[in-house]
């Protein structure tokens, strides 16, 4: 029996929406803490689904609530995942800098992200697919079409 | 602290517009020159009548899936209008030398071309069915006399 892999389109604009408000806020309010908080969602969540918080407040309360409403789609979720993860990464050590001093060098990562969620939401560029498909026709990754499952 | 909300504030709007004025003018020179070099690959531009989207996918994009409902979609509206539409669709990894010919570097892209060969957009990334239809009514540039 084939496993089809199915997300949820609006909870990844949910998610890239909440992910530019917080961090763009943490930047009005030079607040680092706001920074390190969607770290700590971006790449947790990347790897357990249940600590992606912006996505669980929109399953959880604005999808029930008829809010927001959901477009299903059959695609894998590995390079979105992936994608997450790497902006989290980029985030941590963008929060990580912020922590010891160097103040620029912080909030500009912090706008790199802020920039490469942005145009996933405005454009529907990906960054992250990017790099998983540039990265997979050197071999890196396995085709990972709807029908298979994680193991 | 309130000057220093506002200076901030001032910044963000400022990158956030640099940005996006940096962006539309890299799309659209990035057009132009592509535009360029296939007015010298006639087999590519060749008008049969017909405008054609030209769909650059791959087993390994995520999206793809996706934009395919969106072309389904965007088909059935101009179809609507009595339209002719064309759809080819493109394994970017199987046909690299045609990805090359149209500079793509991600997937998925969309490559528009109207009734009368002219290259009208190339979409890089997930492009909404309302995008695919408004530059497909697009009026085509007006020729010299």
């Amino acid at each position: 029996m084939k496993n089809v892999r199915r997300i949820d389109r609006t909870a990844l604009k949910f998610n890239q929406m909440a992910i530019v408000v917080f961090l763009l806020a943490g930047f009005i309010f030079n607040e680092r803490i706001l920074p390190l908080f969607v770290a700590f969602v971006m790449c947790a969540g990347s790897v357990i689904p249940g600590l992606s918080l912006f996505k669980q407040f929109y399953a959880l309360v604005l999808r029930p609530a008829g809010i927001m409403k959901a477009e299903v789609s059959d695609e894998s979720p590995a390079p979105h995942n992936f994608a997450q993860l790497l902006g989290g990464i980029f985030l941590g050590g963008g929060t990580l800098l912020l922590s010891t001093g160097f103040q620029t060098a912080g909030w500009a990562l912090t706008w790199l992200v802020i920039i490469l969620a942005g145009v996933n939401l405005v454009f529907g560029f990906c960054a992250g697919c990017f790099l998983y498909y540039q990265l997979g026709k050197f071999g890196f990754f396995r085709s990972q079409s709807p029908e298979e499952g994680r193991q | 602290m309130m000057e220093s909300v506002l200076l901030r504030s001032i910044v963000s709007v400022a990158v956030i517009g640099a940005f996006f004025v940096l962006a539309k003018g890299l799309a659209r020179s990035r057009l132009l020159r592509i535009r360029s070099e296939l007015k010298e690959a006639s087999d590519i531009t060749n008008p049969d009548g017909s405008a054609r989207l030209i769909y650059f996918w791959s087993p390994l994009c995520a999206q793809c899936p996706a934009q395919e409902r969106h072309i389904q979609r965007a088909r059935v509206l101009i179809q609507e209008q009595q339209s002719d539409f064309r759809v080819e669709k493109i394994n970017a990894v199987e046909d690299r030398d045609l990805a090359r010919t149209y500079h793509v570097f991600t997937l998925p892209t969309t490559v528009q071309i109207d009734a009368s060969g002219e290259l009208i957009a190339v979409n890089s990334g997930l492009t909404p069915a309302a995008t695919i239809v408004n530059q497909f009514t697009r009026e085509p540039a007006e020729v010299e006399a």
